[in-house]
């Protein structure tokens, strides 16, 4: 029995140091970060301030998030902001090093302040039912700039999102939960549990999440979407503009194709261009630059090729589009005046 | 049901706890009940991939049981043996070729919309065929004596080796069965860290590894020579690593249950020639067709043609042993190729001086990846796709995969590790050999334990989690 017990304080004292180094590790291999609710409501969430953050799993890079909880290199600036920019992981650019992501690049080229809000796990609805907040708050002076991944919105969720009964993102602000989030380690692993068991669900366990017929996918829901979006931007007397980046796939005799919905993106387009709203889509120039410079805009070193997050390409694409679309903007408003 | 499902986990424990506590006693009758258990584990392990190719397995191991059993009988010797390999042959060739030869007939002959049959193959299928035929020969040969119905229906079946290997020979496994094995705290220690060794090998580096082959090799046209090239590079590792991951895993499995399987891989990238490759990589296989095919041909000892016809003969069946399909014929034949020109090559050159180990490790393992390239590519087109890309420099889509670097320093850190070992413990002339060996700490002590719980952590925290077959599963 006396043995058994010493085993076991050996095992747990390796056990503990094991851990340790785990976590040491995680740092710099896995480490979102903690996120909490965002009083403001700017967004559902933000990351802890000043805190350090790095990936090695998707891209590689390693960040400091500014005094906001968002990924900038500076705080909220004290002059104004001009550019509001507000989307997913794709714009929170974790994956790559700040210098090369698209709203950094787009203060580079136009000269105005831009200001990153981007986050994990916003799509474009929940950007839409956060807007209000974000530009009270941020109070950009000329653009906010609303990133989609996505153009397929079910007329479910779109009502949701306008009438305000849409769920926020969860975050753990207090307790165990939130405790937990300080070990890399565990962040890690509750990562890898998600992705297995992604991975491993069959479409019957989606039962309830299964994709709604095409009956649901309705125009007058997409003019109600950019109707409250133009309502809200001119109110706060900024411009809007969405731009939408689909994936590329590459075809076996070298070519690339776009994987998208085009049914729904004219859909998107079409109600955009009637409400004052700027639409980008990105597609033409995500394959212009792959003919060019054989580049795709999406995936990484050590990913699946053209699969995941936007890389470096895929954002100084996005900002050198972006780029020309407001000066002409711009050049237009002025000869107007 | 795979050994790194959580089906798998829990079917292990189960035997585990069951063969433990069955351990405590030391009569035949629990040995039976121990023999008896692990069967129906083997058949459950089985039947979770399809139920119905248990009768299958079952069918062969009653034809293996009932040939041995009229081997002794003059009379019936010659039958006995025949029937003995025509029908696991037999059966294989229907699971596994009809379809190929089908296909192939009709090109051959162009004959158009020739329907293929719809014939599942039965996961494992040429390795328990194989084991089968080596029951019976082995009794033939008079190496091993007729066992009772139960041990070979467990040999046949034994659920660590059955899907993908090692192949066990019986005069190797059967002696086992006679002993009174039993789960014991060393074997338990070695075998969890032989399980967890093979685990990172096939989840962590075989996995990531696949995600960039799969890609370049969807679309070789697309990627640039250099890019190819490194893919080709990482399939030579990922197959590797997938392969002797899992034979790893077998091993590991069956040395907690008080088995021993034998070593399947021993560092075969560090070969200096196509014939010590095939003494380093799939051991199992070699002996296999080394003892069962090319000696019965004659191996080398009817005259240098003859030597060199039956080795060649003996690569173009093992590459079809691994897949119907003239891509696989075309990797055994080249490999057959090399063995017979490293024969005379090596004959003529006997006295000279050969070139640095480090050259002639190189030059074989480029020969090997670009063979592998027939092994890997879904068709004849794809695997001329590649060759082009590979010698007629172009560019396209380029990509430095990170795990393939990944791959690389862990492999190098191995083989030195290895290499350390190897010189602590020479063979009995004192010559240095250069052979793989299996982490092993004593778990007993702190350190000991600290590394084992690292190499947990680090197979849970590294693991690709999108999900990919073992490779040989598909044999």
């Amino acid at each position: 029995m006396k043995q058994k017990i010493k085993w076991l304080s050996k095992a747990v004292l390796a056990g503990v140091l094991a851990f340790s180094v785990a976590c040491a590790v995680c740092l710099i291999y896995y480490n979102p970060g903690i996120h909490i609710t965002n009083e403001t409501g700017v967004t559902d969430y933000r990351w802890l301030s000043n805190s350090f953050t790095g990936t090695m799993i998707e891209g590689i890079a390693w960040h400091k998030t500014d005094r906001n909880g968002f990924y900038n290199d500076s705080s909220a600036p004290d002059k104004k902001m001009n550019i509001l920019v507000m989307g997913s992981s794709h714009m929170e650019g974790t994956n790559i090093l700040y210098e090369q992501s698209a709203p950094r690049i787009l203060s580079e080229l136009t000269g105005l302040t831009v200001y990153n809000i981007g986050t994990s796990g916003h799509g474009l609805l929940t950007n839409v039912k956060n807007l209000e907040n974000a530009l009270s708050v941020m109070k950009p002076t000329d653009y906010v700039i609303i990133e989609t991944v996505s153009t397929t919105f079910f007329e479910e969720e779109i009502e949701k999102c306008l009438s305000g009964e849409m769920e926020a993102l969860p975050s753990y602000d207090s307790g165990l939960l939130f405790e937990l989030q300080k070990f890399p380690y565990f962040k890690l692993m509750y990562s890898q549990l998600k992705k297995w068991r992604a991975g491993n669900t069959s479409s019957e366990d989606f039962g309830s999440a299964q994709a709604p017929a095409e009956e649901n996918i309705t125009l007058s829901s997409y003019r109600n979407l950019a109707s409250h979006i133009h309502e809200i931007c001119e109110k706060h007397g900024v411009k809007p503009i969405i731009f939408y980046h689909p994936s590329l796939s590459l075809n076996p005799d070298g070519s690339a194709t776009v994987y998208k919905d085009n049914n729904t993106a004219l859909k998107l387009q079409e109600v955009c261009e009637n409400n004052n709203i700027i639409f980008i889509d990105m597609s033409d120039d995500f394959l212009k630059m792959y003919e060019e410079e054989k580049v795709l805009p999406n995936g990484f070193c050590n990913t699946a090729v053209g699969f995941g997050h936007l890389n470096k390409y895929g954002h100084r694409a996005i900002a050198e589009r972006l780029s020309a679309v407001i000066k002409n903007d711009r050049s237009e408003g002025d000869k107007k005046q | 049901m795979s050994f790194t499902s959580i089906q798998f986990i829990i079917l292990f424990l189960a035997t585990l706890a069951v063969l433990s506590v069955s351990g405590l006693f030391h009569s035949p009758k629990a040995r039976i009940f121990r023999h008896v258990y692990l069967l129906v584990a083997s058949y459950v392990f089985y039947g979770r991939w399809d139920w119905r190719f248990c009768f299958l397995m079952l069918l062969l191991t009653v034809v293996a049981y009932s040939t041995a059993k009229h081997l002794d009988n003059e009379r019936y010797r010659r039958l006995a043996i025949t029937v003995g390999i025509a029908v696991p042959l037999l059966i294989l060739a229907f699971f596994k070729y009809t379809n190929f030869f089908l296909d192939s007939f009709s090109s051959a002959f162009g004959i158009e919309n020739m329907r293929s049959l719809n014939i599942i193959l039965p996961v494992g299928i040429s390795f328990y065929t194989f084991q089968s035929m080596s029951y019976t020969i082995d009794v033939y040969r008079k190496k091993i004596k007729p066992a009772k119905l139960l041990d070979v229906a467990l040999y046949i079946s034994f659920f660590p080796q059955l899907v993908a290997g090692p192949i066990v020979k019986a005069q190797d496994f059967l002696p086992q069965l006679e002993q009174d094995r039993r789960v014991t705290l060393k074997g338990l220690e070695a075998g969890l860290q032989i399980f967890i060794m093979g685990m990172f090998k096939k989840i962590v580096l075989a996995d990531r590894l696949s995600v960039f082959v799969d890609d370049v090799f969807a679309a070789p046209a697309a990627y640039s020579s250099l890019t190819v090239i490194l893919a080709v590079i990482s399939y030579a590792l990922q197959i590797y690593f997938d392969f002797s991951g899992y034979s790893d895993m077998a091993i590991g499995c069956a040395r907690c249950m008080g088995y021993d399987l034998q070593r399947n891989f021993n560092l075969p990238y560090l070969s200096k020639n196509p014939s010590e490759f095939w003494k380093r990589w799939h051991i199992s296989l070699s002996t296999w067709l080394q003892e069962y095919l090319y000696i019965p041909l004659g191996g080398n000892r009817k005259g240098k043609i003859r030597t060199y016809i039956n080795l060649m003969l003996t690569m173009i069946l093992g590459g079809l042993w691994h897949g119907a399909s003239w891509t696989f014929v075309i990797w055994g034949t080249l490999h057959g190729l090399a063995l017979c020109v490293h024969k005379a090559v090596a004959k003529s050159r006997r006295d000279k001086k050969h070139l640095p180990a480090p050259v002639l490790i190189l030059i074989n393992n480029i020969f090997v990846c670009l063979c592998w390239i027939f092994f890997r590519a879904d068709s004849f087109g794809t695997a001329l796709c590649v060759l082009k890309k590979i010698f007629i420099w172009s560019g396209g889509v380029q990509q430095i995969y990170f795990w393939l670097l990944f791959a690389v320093v862990i492999e190098i850190l191995y083989v030195i590790w290895c290499a350390v070992k190897s010189k602590k413990h020479p063979e009995e002339n004192g010559r240095f050999t250069l052979n793989a060996y299996y982490f092993r700490h004593d778990l007993s002590t702190v350190k000991g334990l600290f590394l084992f719980f690292l190499e947990i952590m680090a197979v849970i925290g590294l693991a690709y989690t999108g999900g990919s077959p073992f490779i040989y599963f598909q044999f």
